[in-house]
């Protein structure tokens, strides 16, 4: 193996992986954060504060009542369910959303004109915005929109009658649908990362395969999705931090309903907040912290450790 | 080459993964700020005179609107920079819980029109927030019933420029004539309307609620409950601790809206309509009965226009064994305090203007019921506005809310849930019990 003698540096002018020295990197460090500190670090240390106290828009003043929030939250927010709401939406969410988009990306891989335009397609809900595309969606699944118009044109004529299903009324599938939704919404963007990542496979490995008689299906399943192991990581920490976050296609599609079927930690972040109790609310935006935390760092490392023994 | 590439992702994709925990933890509260900071107590009176003022430094004043808002209701805010050369920043808040999270994060605009019953106003905490209008011209001006209305903690903190919105059904005359049906007297008589409606004509709903917005649900509920509340006594037990939400005073109202929904009596997609389809529903004969207010009426003829609505929807007070009719001071104006002199000063000189110097144009654009002393009702208010008023007339009965001195919380989600089949009215009943002991003991109300 070819291995360079490298001239002993001192640890002063050590130079990190990308050759910058020590200086030059906190240099390179000090815009981020410049802008993560004060916009972020500090608001967050303050809303950790928050939920501690009692503060409302009801009362002049507030003091510090420890965990009590959280404990409020738990007697009587319905705080279990909501946090199993939003897991469930979150799973469903990447499941949907990395399935289908893999499956894309895989068909749309080779960037013909074809693939080319239908990748701009796909691409298109990710460049409305969010409530822009949750109106469409909520029109379109109204029980006199489009969908139940299009399945009427087969049950009127089988004598059925008029299909009038309220699709987001229904308060089993509802949470499915709105997930369904935000995959639509963004998984564009998991699409075109995949694409990227296949892209990325070195030719010459697809190509010793080719010769070693491998078929497409072969190709795929043993050297193109091992090594996509970076997409997948960062695809599945995207869709489920994205997805553990979501509420502004919830607010248009359902308002959180019928009966909260759809609602989630944000939604009664956003819910406690207009309501005027402050504390209450930082206090279960601290539980979404907590609960990204919980989910993404193990997926993460589990997914590098996976990455590197492959 | 591969092991650059990855290298190259591991950067983007830790990167990343930080900068998205980030975005996902920051969601939902914002950066804290004293509520002590909300200003000083209220700033000197100062004499108020619509004409500009010479020496008056030119501010411009933030106001908070409806989005609802007629050419009327915008003329009057021209008319006001017109008059007084103060020009007007206007701001639309989408609703009132857009409202309370814009407040929660500290905003105070100098004037903002808002709900003016004492359960919405508790959540202003308006002693601390904002200015007492108790001496202004324009409060003893106001109809004497109105300046009763309008006191909390003896302090006028809100004027009101609309007539209280009345709250009663709303139904469709054709399929009414067609049916042969009279106008309700009782919710017996609504439930046999229904049953009439079902077995004639298929097709129409008996009644519509767009229950996906949530709100539209309560006002059944609301005007049932009137009767049993009528001498006010129920409603300062709620807040002497003395009553509940879960009394059978509360609960008749919330057991017939489920009596309504069990029955079929609204429309299929109760639990997804909008307000909006809602208020579209009579006039096009897709419904017959709606339970909400005069302000369902006022969408209505912005909509479809006077002659539409009055030819084809009526109104009729209603509740549980009698017409009485509801009514809530929503359409208020209050007057933060923004810790600015002379904002605060241009706030209650812009109050003052609407209310007396610039209110008979106003009343007569806006064509309602006025609610100052010495201004004479338009010639063309139309039908339905009339009929509401004189159903309040006869026998108004102030609604919950006007009284109340806590938050309860979500009222319209929890019989939202109730028509899922998710809550029991008892279980309705106690979720706004839970929201006002927590609401009350935040105020700090004797007994909680």
């Amino acid at each position: 193996m070819y291995s360079p003698r490298l001239p002993a540096l001192t640890s002063k002018d050590a130079r990190g992986p990308i050759g910058l020295r020590r200086g030059e990197r906190v240099l390179f460090l000090l815009p981020a954060f410049a802008l993560l500190v004060p916009f972020y670090i500090i608001p967050n240390v303050l809303n950790f504060a928050v939920s501690l106290t009692n503060w409302s828009t009801f009362a002049s003043r507030f003091h510090f009542i420890g965990l009590d929030n959280f404990a409020d939250l738990a007697a009587t927010g319905g705080l279990w369910d909501v946090i199993g709401r939003t897991i469930v939406f979150a799973v469903a969410v990447t499941l949907i959303e990395n399935v289908v988009a893999l499956g894309l990306a895989v068909v749309l891989e080779e960037p013909s004109r074809v693939n080319v335009t239908l990748r701009a397609v796909f691409f298109i809900p990710v460049l409305i915005s969010s409530l822009s595309a949750a109106y469409v969606a909520r029109g379109m699944l109204d029980p006199t929109g489009p969908v139940n118009q299009a399945i009427s044109a087969v049950t009127n004529p089988l004598g059925l009658g008029p299909f009038t299903f309220s699709w987001l009324g229904d308060t089993n599938l509802v949470l499915f649908l709105v997930a369904m939704i935000h995959a639509w919404k963004w998984g564009g963007t998991v699409m075109l990362i995949y694409i990227t990542g296949l892209a990325a496979v070195p030719r010459e490995l697809l190509d010793a395969g080719r010769v070693d008689g491998a078929t497409s299906w072969q190709l795929l399943r043993h050297v193109k999705l091992p090594l996509l192991g970076p997409a997948l990581t960062f695809n599945l920490t995207l869709s489920l931090i994205g997805a553990l976050g979501a509420f502004d296609t919830i607010l248009v599609l359902t308002h959180g309903g019928p009966a909260r079927a759809t609602e989630v930690i944000n939604f009664n972040v956003w819910r406690l907040f207009s309501q005027g109790y402050l504390g209450e609310s930082a206090g279960l935006s601290m539980v979404l912290f907590v609960l990204c935390v919980l989910f993404a760092l193990p997926l993460i490392i589990s997914l590098r450790r996976r990455e590197v023994r492959l | 080459m591969g092991t650059l590439r990855q290298g190259l992702w591991r950067r983007v994709a830790v990167f990343a993964t930080a900068a998205i925990v980030a975005a996902c933890s920051s969601s939902g509260s914002p950066t804290p700020s004293s509520p002590a900071s909300a200003g000083p107590s209220a700033a000197p009176s100062v004499a108020v005179s619509a004409a500009p003022s010479p020496s008056a430094a030119p501010v411009t004043l933030t106001v908070w609107g409806s989005p609802d808002w007629n050419a009327a209701q915008k003329a009057e805010l021209q008319a006001f920079t017109d008059t007084t050369g103060i020009k007007v920043n206007l701001e639309l808040p989408k609703d009132q819980a857009t409202v309370i999270a814009k407040w929660s994060a500290g905003e105070r605009p100098d004037v903002m029109f808002y709900f003016a019953d004492a359960a919405h106003l508790v959540a202003l905490n308006p002693a601390q927030n904002l200015q007492d209008l108790s001496n202004e011209p324009f409060a003893a001006q106001q109809l004497p019933s109105i300046q009763a209305a309008m006191k909390f903690d003896g302090k006028t903190y809100a004027a009101l420029w609309i007539t209280p919105y009345v709250f009663g059904m709303l139904y469709n005359k054709a399929i009414f004539t067609e049916l042969g049906l009279q106008p309700p007297a009782n919710f017996n008589d609504v439930l046999a309307i229904c049953k009439t409606i079902k077995a004639k004509k298929p097709d129409v709903a008996p009644v519509f609620a767009g229950g996906g917005d949530m709100w539209p649900l309560q006002a059944v509920v609301i005007e049932m409950n009137l009767d049993g509340e009528r001498d006010g006594s129920w409603i300062n037990g709620l807040n002497t601790a003395t009553s509940k939400f879960t009394d059978p005073a509360w609960l008749q109202g919330v057991q017939d809206l489920k009596q309504l929904v069990d029955g079929g009596c609204y429309n299929k997609d109760l639990l997804t309509a909008t307000f909006e389809q809602e208020s579209h529903t009579l006039t096009t004969g897709k419904a017959a009965m709606i339970f909400n207010n005069t302000y369902e009426a006022g969408v209505m003829l912005t909509n479809d226009g006077a002659s539409k609505v009055d030819s084809t929807v009526g109104f009729v007070g209603i509740s549980q064994n009698s017409n009485a009719a509801g009514f809530q001071g929503s359409a208020g104006i209050e007057a933060p305090k923004t810790g600015d002199p002379a904002h605060e000063a241009a706030a209650r000189q812009m109050i003052n203007f609407y209310l007396i110097d610039g209110y008979k144009t106003f009343i007569n654009a806006y064509n309602d019921t006025p609610v100052m002393q010495g201004v004479d009702a338009p010639a063309g208010i139309p039908q339905i506005l009339k009929d509401a008023n004189a159903a309040y007339l006869k026998d108004g009965v102030p609604i919950f809310s006007q009284g109340l001195r806590a938050d309860y919380g979500d009222f319209a989600t929890a019989l939202n849930q109730m028509v899922a089949g998710k809550l029991t009215p008892e279980q309705v009943g106690q979720a706004m019990q839970a929201s006002l002991e927590k609401s009350a003991k935040a105020i700090g109300l004797p007994g909680y």
